[in-house]
């Protein structure tokens, strides 16, 4: 590859042309191109859903992408190369989890996988700071290289991830393009941290590096990108410059046409309040007061990091509350010290959003997960289970909720997430709770099954229960709930009224800094 | 899901009514083999009745000590202390009841709260304080047996009452009663695993303890229960040992922690593949005393058995690994 070529101003770094993804027929990224030139900030937005982030594990080579799809860093077609090391392909990732062991110096990590060594494979320590110092600078960061990770703030953090990205990259001699993929960095970082990132930024496209940056912010998408390419329902529905417009543009380029009926009517009458809760905080909540009533369907939304999506959990007491109090039915209680086990009896029970780790065991069977709750009903005497009477039950749930197979035997790895999601609602229902929370309740849920949930969720609601859904789906909150609070910075904002706001108003509520 | 994958699972459907049944009784197929080689190998001495008493009679202490293994494996903790809590109670049954001469009921009791309040401490460091349990077993497990020496003076302790080596020696339809309390042990370890909520509990805590968390599940008490469990059925076992024996060893302890994990963990490849269970470990207890008999009918003494329960134990895990692995797949 010849030097001249490096310098050429005006070429494009990335080019990516007809890039599609498909899972079991369901297409999820259809005929995708993207040009990224050098020296440019891109960023890649839309919903939960619209392909933005399988496109990021394509480029990342987590998906393989359906034949057909066109590569090209620079003048490198790197097709054949997704998932290799950067320096092969010319592109780093940074993903808002960095990858950094915090117990280890910032030589480790930055030069773990290529330590220069010396005689008896002694690793040249000197060599190696004088080296990480080298690129430190590159991102403004004035930390000793022997610093260890968790010494560091969660902003300097990030610029020691873009810092490895960079040299990762730079280790490829053959390279004439650079491009840095960040996917939502600044979820965790404080405000003067998202300046200090975005001014290292510029300066490294000063120098040629190209940056695609996926986030959910779209003020800072307007601050600091000079683009914006919209992806929706797998397609890309805009690629525009953001020059002198607002948010309110990008939402509406989100968003789009209103989707299809897919949401139950809600009943208008609403029972008396049953739930109360005043300054509940925890390490992302700082101060939340809010009240539910009978029947009633409560959503939560926000960003990442702001605290909406703890709620569900130091309400449930799967997560430490630092504070709050309030009553159920007309007696106190207090978050702090809450135990799941504790909330179970009092009627309160959570259906976390990671189905896999924290809401069903896949390994165990259908029938298993759905009595685990409420297996001393299933008892004679409360010693042994009488297997007869629970697997009827268990029948008669899976029928009602309309799982698919109708078999309590099965593992429930086995089932769709969204059947498995139906297994997991049940499995409370049994119980009859009073107050429901769900996080994120048709993750990784096809669009037919969502419709079910909320149709039993609904269902829930309309036979007394308060339901609290903390969610980024505007639509499914506009449509379910009855309240819908907005969190930032771990307080509610704002609240509306679920009959009055429409996606657009909510999303900007949401999206404004 | 790839291609790949999705044709496997077909063929698993396909396959799944033979295989699964393999896969059941794969530990009672390998155990009837050997009974044939060493029947074929041995036409006169091996396949008696003397062979079964002997086989039957002779390793409750290994049966009751895996049982008892098996209750923590089965909530997700290990217990290396397990064999160091037969010895000790061997001993300390011994020096109380043949040294000191308590009676027999009082020094029971005393060696079986022994046993549970070391359970309890095991149970303190490894799910209240949150340390490893491999780790804090080994320690305790180094400790107790430093112990064993200490209260046994690194002698053989003797002297143990009459009676209590005639009723553990005493047959009941020709075999040895504390062979009986081993198999009672077993089908209590079964109900309560099987048939019990406490059971579907532990396997909930063993199979993904935030949901059992989440469920509203007492999960540290639970793990608590496994540990404590374990070294409870130790204690008991330790009771049979020096009462089978009339003596106890100190240093005997070492020899039951190889054989009880070796067990254990080929017990959870039978009957339930994938789930530490009670008729799955009693097989495979006599599997591997089966084995070892026959060796030694054979004429091989000491690096057999090592070996055996070495081998056994290797290929045990390597097959429930792979059997997770291979649900895992699903997933």
């Amino acid at each position: 590859m010849s030097n001249e070529m490096k310098a050429k101003p005006d070429s494009v770094t990335l080019s990516v042309k007809n890039v599609s993804k498909t899972f079991f027929g369901n297409t999820v990224l259809s005929n995708f191109d993207l040009d990224i030139h050098r020296g440019e900030i891109v960023a890649l937005i839309g919903q939960n859903g619209s392909g933005k982030s399988t496109f990021i594990k394509i480029l990342s080579g987590f998906h393989a992408p359906d034949e057909g799809g066109e590569f090209a860093l620079g003048s490198k077609d790197i097709s054949a190369m997704l998932g290799d090391r950067a320096n092969k392909t010319g592109m780093a990732f940074i993903h808002q989890d960095i990858p950094l062991i915090p117990s280890m110096t910032i030589i480790e990590n930055l030069r773990i996988s290529k330590f220069q060594t010396g005689f008896a494979r002694r690793i040249l320590w000197k060599k190696e700071a004088i080296e990480v110092d080298r690129i430190l600078k590159t991102v403004g960061l004035d930390v000793s290289p022997y610093s260890r990770i968790d010494q560091l703030s969660v902003t300097e953090r990030a610029l020691v991830a873009i810092a490895r990205g960079l040299s990762e990259i730079q280790a490829g001699s053959d390279l004439d393009a650079q491009l840095l993929v960040l996917d939502e960095p600044t979820a965790y970082l404080p405000e003067d941290g998202v300046i200090r990132l975005f001014s290292v930024l510029k300066k490294l496209t000063q120098d040629g590096v190209s940056i695609l940056f996926v986030s959910h912010r779209l003020d800072e998408v307007l601050d600091h990108c000079s683009r914006a390419v919209v992806l929706r329902g797998g397609k890309k529905v805009g690629d525009l410059s953001t020059e002198g417009k607002k948010e309110r543009d990008l939402v509406e380029i989100m968003l789009g046409q209103e989707p299809e009926k897919m949401y139950p009517d809600r009943s208008q009458k609403l029972g008396e309040t049953v739930f109360e809760v005043s300054h509940l905080s925890g390490s992302q909540v700082t101060d939340v007061s809010f009240d539910g009533r009978k029947g009633e369907i409560v959503g939560f939304i926000g960003l990442p990091g702001d605290g909406y999506d703890q709620v569900p959990y130091i309400l449930a007491g799967a997560q430490k509350a630092t504070g709050g109090e309030g009553s159920l039915a007309g007696k106190s209680v207090s978050f702090e010290g809450m135990t799941p086990s504790k909330a179970f009896r009092r009627g309160i029970v959570l259906l976390p959003a990671d189905r896999k780790v924290l809401s069903g065991a896949g390994g165990m069977s259908v029938g298993d997960n759905l009595t685990l709750p409420t297996l001393a009903r299933f008892t004679a005497g409360g010693i042994f289970i009488q297997s007869k009477k629970e697997k009827t039950s268990v029948l008669r749930e899976l029928q009602r909720a309309g799982v698919v197979p109708l078999d309590g035997g099965t593992r429930l790895a086995t089932l769709s997430g969204g059947n498995q999601q139906k297994v997991l609602i049940s499995k409370w229902a049994i119980s009859d709770p009073s107050v429901y929370i769900l996080h994120e309740p048709t993750q990784g849920v096809d669009v037919g099954a969502k419709r079910q949930v909320f149709a039993e969720l609904n269902r829930l609601a309309d036979n007394g229960a308060l339901i609290i859904i903390s969610s980024v789906e505007y639509e499914d909150l506009v449509n379910l709930c009855d309240r819908i609070h907005v969190v930032r910075g771990g307080k509610i904002i704002e609240t509306f009224k679920g009959s009055e706001v429409n996606t657009h108003a909510l999303a900007s509520a949401v999206h404004q800094r | 899901m790839t291609d790949l994958q999705a044709g496997a699972t077909a063929f698993k459907k396909s396959g799944s009514g033979v295989s699964l049944q393999f896969e059941k009784y794969g530990v009672v197929i390998a155990w009837l083999v050997i009974i044939a080689f060493f029947s074929i190998l041995l036409p006169t001495t091996f396949p008696t009745l003397g062979t079964l008493r002997l086989i039957l009679g002779t390793q409750t202490v290994i049966l009751i000590t895996t049982i008892g293994l098996m209750l923590s494996l089965a909530v997700g903790e290990f217990d290396l202390s397990v064999g160091s809590v037969v010895g000790f109670s061997a001993s300390l049954m011994a020096v109380l009841n043949g040294v000191w001469h308590w009676g027999p009921l009082e020094s029971i009791v005393t060696t079986l709260v022994v046993a549970l309040i070391f359970g309890a401490f095991n149970a303190f460091l490894s799910v209240y304080v949150g340390v490893q349990s491999i780790i804090v077993t080994l320690g305790s497990g180094t400790l107790l047996a430093g112990l064993t020496l200490f209260v046994t003076n690194t002698k053989v302790v003797t002297g143990l009452s009459q009676d209590i080596v005639t009723f553990m020696t005493t047959p009941f339809l020709g075999i040895p009663i504390p062979f009986w309390g081993g198999l009672i042990l077993t089908i209590i370890a079964w109900f309560v695993l099987e048939h019990t909520p406490l059971g579907r509990r532990m396997a909930f805590v063993q199979s993904n303890r935030d949901v059992a968390r989440l469920a509203g599940l007492k999960v540290m008490w639970i793990r608590a229960g496994g540990l404590i469990a374990t070294s409870f059925f130790a204690g008991i076992a330790g009771l049979v040992l020096v009462g089978t024996n009339g003596a106890a060893n100190p240093q005997s302890g070492a020899y039951y922690l190889l054989p009880a994990f070796a067990a254990a963990f080929l017990g959870s490849t039978a009957i339930k593949p994938g789930r530490f269970n009670a008729f799955g470990t009693f097989i495979a207890v006599y599997f591997l005393v089966t084995g070892i008999t026959g060796l030694q009918y054979l004429g091989f003494a000491g690096w057999p058995e090592q070996v055996f329960y070495g081998g056994s134990l290797i290929i045990a895990v390597t097959i429930s690994h792979l059997i997770g692995r291979r649900r895992g797949t699903a997933q």
